[in-house]
């Protein structure tokens, strides 16, 4: 298979590169920093009496979806850098006039790149994000509801951002698509928040514009899925009942299917377009 | 024979600008094409193009009888890019195997053919090195290996010795010769005239995208003449020179078109109707003088001296 060839180039240049030695060593260093960290948040007393089981819960869970938070940062900025590195640069620079007219199809090309990459996130998601949940249990005995739905909402919106960096890759120079897709990301957050503030205020014209950007861009409602997956029951019941839904840190609904069919749908017309391009682009 | 590579007017614009006019051009099986030109003629897009790497504006061209783009006609064609550029961080030997890879040459097959490329690219003793530690000179012998990955049929080298020392560039018209001996065929872009000269069956030149000469080296700079010098014109010599339809110059006789291997044959003749000759200069025009006179840009130094045979 032409395309695992290419992606176990992929790899392989992370693994020559470093990247891979970088991200692990880094992942070992957060799950140190969370285990000293919630061990302390598991030792706190309150006036001489140690916290309640419910407070406990409530500090743990929101501090993991803060955690889930910065991960996707690191998520999203990652594909981002990838996406924009592994397919334009290669443009630019010439690495790939030599395989290119190679027998393989350029779209087998485009996907193994993907694949290269796209393993590289996930892993590092799926790894990194076990290991936080694992580490907050042993100290805290508190887990997550969903964690597995919520890791993979947040590997989905690397993908997403990644299969939209390379997209932008092929007809913009590849710093030019790694700042516009960090842009955006950074955007579909902005446009996240301010459909809430306009639900809560009853305004429809933000809400509705809220609603198409979300839509164009939906990385902020994949974010979304995975705090739901996060959030425990009492959490959501709490922040319904006073009205505090309102913040990127608290969702109360889950992902619609309408949604989810949507983000399928534009991930397949998003990378529909990553192969047209690649096909028609001259090298 | 049979034609290789076949381009019928084929054309790229980038927008206003044409890359390439109309290109149409043939090569034939088991021989090494010349595609000569100036800068930005169009050579490089026109190898790209064959390539499937840029797609054309118009034309139609076929390479192994198929159209361009097929895949697996693919598998009977290596490629040094102008700008080599390859993954750095592999060793040599992960590279081709890469490529190896990527042509389909079976397992079993790889190992025996990779050294054998590495032994003939003379990086044997580098093969377990990274590409990034190569100097630019090693890197395009080892794009030349990756050209010969998968034994193609058609192999396009486009400036294969631009970053090379004069042993390495003799290294590769070795390399040129033993390709066309085994019947491959090689599109050579190339700007060293003397490297087309030397190992060249045919040569195209190509000038704002169109194709302005093309044929055997023999038919694109005339035939081999002779100017004979002597103490004097006799009468004799003149009748001489009259049947061959010489010109006669001051000291000297100038026959065209000669067979050089009628050239002891004349002297004989000369010497025999009395002629005390003083020295022989055979005369042949340089592919860099033909050149440069198709592109409208005659070397003054040269052309006044060396007499047009077309």
């Amino acid at each position: 298979m032409k395309i695992l060839l290419i992606a176990s180039l992929v790899l392989h240049e992370a693994m020559r590169r470093r990247l891979l030695l970088i991200i692990g060593a880094l992942t070992l260093l957060l799950v140190v920093l969370t285990a000293w960290g919630f061990h302390a948040l598991a030792s706190v007393h309150d006036h001489g009496r140690a916290i309640s089981h419910f407070a406990l819960v409530v500090v743990a869970s929101t501090l993991v979806i803060l955690m889930a938070f910065m991960f996707t940062i690191i998520l999203c900025l990652g594909a981002a850098f990838l996406g924009a590195l592994s397919t334009g640069t290669e443009i630019e620079n010439g690495t790939l006039l030599a395989i290119a007219p190679r027998p393989l199809r350029r779209w087998e090309l485009l996907a193994g790149k993907w694949l290269g990459n796209a393993a590289i996130l996930a892993a590092y998601a799926a790894v990194s994000g076990a290991l936080e949940v694992a580490v907050v249990y042993k100290m805290t005995g508190y887990a997550p509801p969903h964690p597995l739905a919520a890791i993979l909402f947040l590997i989905a919106q690397a993908l997403f951002v990644l299969t939209f960096t390379m997209w932008l890759s092929i007809r913009l120079s590849a710093i030019a698509a790694g700042f516009t897709t960090t842009v955006l990301f950074g955007l579909a957050r902005v446009v996240g928040a301010a459909g809430i503030i306009g639900q809560a205020l009853h305004n429809t014209t933000v809400t509705q514009a809220a609603v198409v950007a979300s839509l164009i861009v939906p990385f902020d409602g994949l974010w979304r899925a995975a705090v739901y997956q996060l959030e425990p029951a009492a959490m959501i019941a709490t922040a319904s009942s006073t009205g505090s839904g309102g913040n990127p840190f608290i969702e109360l609904y889950p992902p619609t299917v309408p949604y989810l069919l949507w983000c399928g749908l534009w991930f397949s017309i998003v990378s529909g377009l990553a192969i047209s391009a690649f096909a028609r682009r001259d090298l | 024979m049979t034609a290789v590579i076949e381009t019928r007017q084929i054309g790229k614009a980038y927008g206003t600008t044409v890359a390439l006019a109309d290109l149409t051009m043939q090569v034939m099986r088991g021989e090494i094409f010349g595609f000569l030109g100036p800068n930005g003629a169009g050579k490089t897009t026109a190898v790209k193009v064959l390539l499937g790497l840029v797609l054309p504006t118009q034309g139609a061209a076929a390479i192994l009888g198929k159209p361009l783009g097929d895949i697996p006609t693919r598998r009977q064609i290596g490629y040094l890019p102008e700008l080599f550029r390859y993954q750095e961080w592999l060793t040599a030997r992960e590279l081709l195997n890469a490529h190896a890879s990527l042509m389909e040459v079976p397992q079993l097959e790889r190992r025996p053919q990779i050294d054998a490329i590495l032994e003939r690219i003379g990086l044997s003793d580098r093969h377990r090195d990274r590409v990034g530690t190569f100097s630019k000179g090693m890197q395009q012998r080892l794009g030349l290996g990756i050209a010969l990955i998968g034994q193609p049929e058609v192999i396009f080298l486009d400036e294969p010795t631009s970053a090379l020392d004069p042993v390495g560039r003799a290294d590769v018209r070795a390399l040129l010769l033993e390709l066309r001996a085994k019947g491959t065929t090689v599109f050579l872009n190339s700007h060293m005239l003397s490297e087309v000269e030397s190992v060249c069956d045919r040569v195209a030149v190509i000038d704002k995208g169109s194709v302005v000469a093309s044929g055997t080296l023999e038919t694109l700079l005339g035939r081999f003449a002779l100017r004979v010098r002597m103490e004097e014109i006799t009468h004799a010599i003149r009748g001489f020179a009259e049947r061959y339809d010489a010109a006669i110059e001051e000291d000297a006789v100038l026959f065209y078109g000669l067979d050089e291997a009628r050239v002891p044959d004349l002297i004989a003749q000369l010497v025999a109707a009395g002629a005390r000759i003083t020295s022989v200069e055979p005369i042949r025009r340089t592919l860099e003088q033909r050149f440069l006179e198709l592109l409208q840009k005659p070397d003054e130094d040269t052309t006044d001296r060396i007499p047009r045979f077309t």
